[in-house]
């Protein structure tokens, strides 16, 4: 299969002058993305990272991620992108699972870094006086400046590395709080970018705001769906300011396309304001609108297409509703994507008939290569029949006779949070193996008209211990070990777990004691 | 009750309610990092500007707001009370 940094490279190579990234710091050209990221590829070589080695990109949305990102590829290494807003210590962690070669970051960072795989880190603050030196704790890895480090790097094409299959790690949630990442190839990239396109269908007057994060599959897609298209990313990141900036520059710039979460849609369309016209689509995925958040993005982007879509990251994409269809299949989530098969199989591993609930399985090239260096797991959740290639989603669906999906579920505990998938298990492992106090947790969701779920933790403390010391300490734990969109909105102190009538947890009646009821 | 002294209760009521500071702690209302040390993310920015919304019953045009109006209770209040005008 065709490297995708060479693929984008070829279709790319028509749009030289046009605009290819706008970030918040910088443009970038077609030509001088391209050129930055033949640099970042010739430097891996004179670093001596080689193919299929890991690249850990641990910062903001920005141009310096983007390169890096395109340049591992042209390299033939393996990137992953951490979020910006990852605990130190989950990203080393995760840093080091991936055994990467060379690191991303800030220099805050990268100083107390000591993971042994690590034999390059590039900071992307102003010079230190350190540049070019071994780092002094004895990880015997160099930290170096990332735009010196770039600049010295050969700007001409450089010769395709041999085919390789693996191309990123996205990290996701796991239940042990271990990290789990999801290997995507090269193949897997190219497959769901063209699916995708063939209905948002990007051409070079397009322009896409994204806030969404590049660790994020749906972040990171936008890249490669408007570089394939010789279309403009305006690449920006979310922060407390967030809901200012996006009416700045849906205002400011010819923008045409808008992805984004429940959680950014509810906020933009929060506030009586401008209404967007020249918006041409609006796509959708992580959870399910509201009818209240629908009908008003209607209203305020009057010609924008709204796009329903439903995907896990073991395969990106797995369906999408036009939105001319909800009123004949209302509240369903679409059709499989092109060359997509989904099938919906009972407990007994048959095809459920229409109407039958079961659980979704997916087929297709853009069904992941599995977890990385988790053999047990990737053979528990993929599936694989001669060339065929499928997952079990572990969501509960069922298809009508016209061959639309409809949600209906989770077979597992997980919930959808500002957009991100909720494994409670992994937050009461993270919290009750840290905290001594805890004699008994319970993770669930508590419903939000804004996040789809907010996270609470119905905790039973041990005797003795001090309920104040106790709200004081797991905050910090949490604050310290999980990302910011996985830490508990509420604690809640029972006396013990609520159980259903066998003895299981009930955790309805938790998330009801914790100030609402799951739905 | 005037209404920059409404502003300014319903400023400091949305911060306790919604962000947590607690009343018993010193809070500096006029700290010129006032907001910069709250923990405030895009999400509790809405909850915080629709808490506002309602309290004063104005209506918010979040497009005349820039991040320069959230350092302190001044400069939130001076915002609040040009957009109600």
């Amino acid at each position: 299969m065709q490297n995708v940094a060479f693929w984008l490279s070829e279709s790319g190579r028509a749009w030289g002058d046009r605009e290819a990234l706008v970030t918040e710091e910088q443009t970038l050209t077609y030509r001088q993305l391209e050129v930055a990221s033949n640099r970042f590829a010739s430097q891996c070589t004179a670093w001596g990272i080689q193919n299929g080695e890991r690249i850990a990109i641990y910062i903001s949305n920005s141009s310096e991620a983007v390169v890096s990102i395109l340049g591992s590829l042209k390299q033939g290494a393996v990137f992953t992108c951490i979020h910006p807003e990852t605990p130190h210590v989950k990203a080393a962690e995760m840093i080091a699972d991936a055994q990467a070669s060379l690191v991303i970051s800030s220099a805050n960072f990268l100083y107390g870094l000591k993971v042994p795989s690590v034999r390059l880190m590039l900071h992307t603050d102003k010079p230190l006086r350190e540049e070019g030196a071994y780092m002094p704790n004895g990880c015997n890895a160099i930290l170096m400046s990332f735009h010196s480090w770039l600049s010295a790097g050969d700007p001409s094409d450089p010769v395709q590395p041999p085919p390789r299959e693996l191309a990123a790690l996205i990290y996701t949630s796991g239940s042990t709080g271990k990290p789990k990442g999801v290997m995507s190839s090269h193949a897997n990239i190219r497959f769901t970018t063209e699916a995708i396109n063939r209905y948002l269908k990007h051409t070079p007057e397009d322009r896409v705001l994204s806030y969404l994060p590049l660790s994020f599959d749906y972040g990171l897609y936008q890249l490669f769906l408007t570089l394939s298209r010789g279309a403009c990313l305006h690449l920006r990141n979310a922060n407390r300011f967030m809901v200012m900036d996006v009416h700045k520059q849906l205002s400011n710039v010819q923008i045409t396309g808008f992805p984004g979460l429940r959680t950014l849609f509810s906020n933009v369309t929060g506030f009586n304001g401008e209404k967007y016209s020249h918006i041409r689509y609006l796509t959708n995925t992580g959870d399910y609108l509201p009818e209240k958040v629908i009908q008003r993005l209607v209203e305020r982007f009057p010609n924008a297409a709204l796009f329903l879509m439903y995907g896990v990251t073991e395969c990106k994409r797995v369906s999408y509703l036009l939105f001319n269809s909800r009123d004949s299949h209302k509240n369903s989530i679409g059709i499989p994507l092109n060359n997509t098969e989904a099938i919906i199989l009972d407990e007994g591993g048959n095809e459920c008939p229409s109407g039958k609930a079961g659980e979704l399985t997916v087929w297709g090239d853009h069904v992941c290569m599995g977890y990385w260096r988790d053999e047990a797991r990737t053979a528990e959740v993929f599936i694989q029949q001669g060339n065929r290639r499928g997952i079990r989603t572990g969501d509960l669906f069922c298809k009508d006779a016209d061959g639309f999906l409809y949600y209906l579920g989770r077979k597992d505990n997980m919930f959808k949070s500002k957009g991100f998938r909720i494994d409670p298990f992994e937050i009461e492992n993270v919290l009750s193996s840290r905290i001594d106090d805890i004699a008994d947790i319970v993770v669930t969701g508590i419903p939000d008209r804004h996040a789809g779920y907010k996270i609470g933790a119905f905790v039973v403390l041990k005797e003795d211990s001090d309920e104040l010391v106790f709200r004081k300490r797991v905050r910090s734990v949490a604050e310290e070990t999980l990302e910011p969109w996985k830490q508990p909105d509420r604690y809640v102190i029972g006396k013990g777990v609520p159980l259903t009538h066998s003895g299981k947890i009930d955790r309805k009646e938790a998330a009801r004691q914790m100030g609402g009821i799951e739905g | 009750m005037d209404k920059e002294m409404e502003i300014q209760v319903s400023i400091q009521e949305a911060i306790i309610n919604l962000i947590g500071k607690s009343v018993n702690e010193q809070v500096d209302w006029n700290d010129p990092e006032l907001f910069a040390k709250l923990d405030i993310d895009s999400a509790t920015m809405i909850e915080f500007l629709l808490y506002l919304e309602e309290k004063l019953d104005i209506s918010i045009r979040v497009e005349d707001m820039a991040p320069e109006d959230f350092i302190n209770m001044r400069t939130l209040t001076e915002c609040l009370l040009r957009l109600e005008s």
